[in-house]
């Protein structure tokens, strides 16, 4: 069973993802931050297959936590969620960065859902 | 807007509309200051243009007198002395183109008229005029019977005590209803004695008229003779003036140089002073005939002072119009840059907002479409009134997703927001499609 990390401040989008998710039969951890995330890569004994990380955080935003586990723990499944897609600055790094991204409100039946099946058997076979 | 840029703004208007207040004042005052200066310069040439003028008419006038008499002395040995005066008289025709008034005669060592002496009353043919006419002359001018002094003697003494002296101006005499002032040339025998002498007297009145009234409209003037005796003084200033002057011993000292400057050639001597009179001051301007006359013009200092005035008050009114039309433009200017800066910083807070809220409703709305979503799943196929109302709610939340899409516009400054006028002190705005922020209408 694959294992999807989602790292959100907000509570209702976790637990709704999260639902999601788990609907569709994959195993769910959560983070509300960058730091909280971190933490839990580093006692976790099971790095996720992917994980999907909001870009506004408090603290450290998403765009830096990618950085963290690229460099601290070689982690680089990352699908970055964003409410700020209309934001010319996040919009470049978005492009620049060359990672899967879901623009908020997620749609979850029609484009999150059917590209998570398809992005984690490209990556797993 | 803050408290602080509030009163800057206004700070700043009051700064402007007081350096221009300062410029104008300054230009007022210097301006008058110049207005005045030129004025009066001009004024000051102009007195004393008509004061030289005056000068040289009075001179002239004298001058031309004695010469009469001079010619009169050299004629008198080969005319008749009595044919001598009429053809003599014939000349000097009163004004009125009919009569003299004042006339020629010759005197005696005893200083009497002789009998040559002519009654001042003829016409201009030499002819006597008629008892009617001289009736109505002489009660227009009761010295006109009798025009001549009782005496000439000081004539006669001027000529003895200098033998020397080839002529003599009296100064004004006082004869019955005028001033008189006589002009004599000797007679004397070929060896020199003395005889007599050619007398011309005239009425002072009579030569101020002839000479000077014409251009008096207006001026302060008067005319005094080396005594002190006052000729004229047009009005009550210039009295005052005349009296001042002559309490203050200035008439000597101005005869002493109006002779040392006959003595050089000139027509006698000028200058100007200012006068103490009570609590005004006065500008007095003077010029001496010889030594023999000194006429002078006095203006009152405050008058002066108004020299330039009304163009002065003129534009002293256009400064201040001028001051308070650019106070209204820049009070009105700086409220509505207020009201305008005010609406930007609005708006700019408006714009900082709609993301703020944007990435929250986009936050709910991820929430609820997953809900949403959710129950669409497993309630799939249900026709009833709970299918109906979750298609109607995804049309809502697509809805308020379009209007989440057209405030991060707004924030992007893709669309603009247009003032839409005033609700009590709220500023109202709708969005223009049309206008692009830093674009134009």
């Amino acid at each position: 069973m694959s294992l999807i990390l989602i790292v959100d401040d907000e509570p209702g989008v976790l637990q709704t993802f999260g639902d999601w998710l788990e609907s569709d039969g994959y195993e769910v951890a959560t983070a509300g931050s960058a730091e909280e995330a971190m933490a839990w890569f580093r006692q976790t004994d099971r790095f996720p297959d992917a994980a999907l990380l909001d870009i506004k955080l408090p603290g450290a935003n998403g765009f830096e936590l990618a950085d963290w586990l690229s460099k601290d723990f070689d982690f680089s499944d990352v699908i970055f969620l964003t409410a700020f897609f209309w934001e010319e600055e996040t919009r470049q790094e978005l492009v620049a960065r060359q990672r899967p991204y879901f623009e908020k409100p997620l749609k979850f039946t029609h484009e999150v859902l059917p590209f998570l099946r398809r992005y984690l058997a490209e990556r797993h076979g | 807007m803050s408290r602080q840029a509030y009163r800057n703004s206004w700070a700043f208007f009051a700064l402007v509309t007081l350096v221009a207040a300062l410029v104008l004042a300054g230009s007022y005052f210097w301006l008058r200051a110049d207005v005045k200066s030129e004025a009066l310069s001009k004024h000051h040439r102009q007195v004393n243009n008509q004061l030289n003028q005056w000068q040289e008419q009075l001179y002239d006038a004298t001058w031309d007198s004695l010469a009469d008499t001079s010619d009169d002395v050299r004629h008198l040995g080969s005319y008749d002395e009595a044919r001598l005066m009429t053809d003599t008289l014939a000349w000097y025709v009163y004004p009125d183109g009919h009569s003299f008034i004042e006339g020629m005669a010759v005197i005696g060592l005893d200083g009497q008229t002789r009998p040559s002496k002519q009654a001042a009353v003829i016409n201009k043919d030499g002819e006597p005029l008629s008892p009617g006419r001289l009736a109505r002359l002489k009660k227009e001018k009761p010295w006109l019977g009798d025009p001549w002094l009782d005496s000439y003697s000081f004539v006669i003494k001027a000529f003895q005590d200098d033998p020397g002296r080839s002529f003599y101006v009296s100064p004004l005499l006082p004869a019955p209803g005028r001033l008189v002032f006589i002009t004599a040339a000797p007679w004397r025998d070929e060896a020199g004695r003395l005889k007599g002498a050619v007398i011309q007297q005239q009425a002072f009145d009579q030569l101020y008229r002839d000479v000077i009234k014409a251009g008096t409209n207006g001026v302060s003037l008067w005319l005094m003779d080396s005594r002190g005796t006052l000729g004229v003084a047009t009005d009550g200033l210039a009295k005052t003036s005349a009296a001042a002057f002559l309490a203050s011993g200035a008439l000597p000292q101005a005869m002493a140089q109006g002779l040392k400057s006959a003595q050089e050639g000139l027509f006698g001597a000028g200058g100007s002073l200012v006068q103490g009179l009570g609590r005004d001051r006065a500008h007095l301007y003077w010029r001496t005939m010889g030594d023999h006359l000194i006429v002078a013009v006095v203006e009152n200092a405050a008058e002066l002072g108004a020299v330039g005035q009304r163009t002065l008050n003129r534009f002293g009114a256009i400064a201040l119009i001028s001051l308070l039309l650019l106070a209204a433009a820049g009070g009105a200017y700086t409220l509505a840059s207020l009201r305008r800066e005010n609406r930007m910083l609005e708006k700019t807070a408006l714009r900082r907002y709609t993301g703020t809220v944007s990435h929250r409703v986009r936050n709910d709305l991820s929430v609820i479409r997953g809900v949403h979503e959710m129950l669409q799943h497993k309630l799939a196929g249900d026709k009833g009134a709970l299918g109906v109302g979750l298609a109607n709610a995804e049309a809502a939340t697509e809805d308020i997703e379009d209007t989440v899409k057209e405030l991060e516009r707004l924030s992007q400054g893709q669309v603009e927001l247009v003032y839409d006028g005033q609700v009590g002190k709220a500023s109202m705005y709708r969005l223009h499609p049309d206008k692009w922020q830093g674009g134009q209408d």
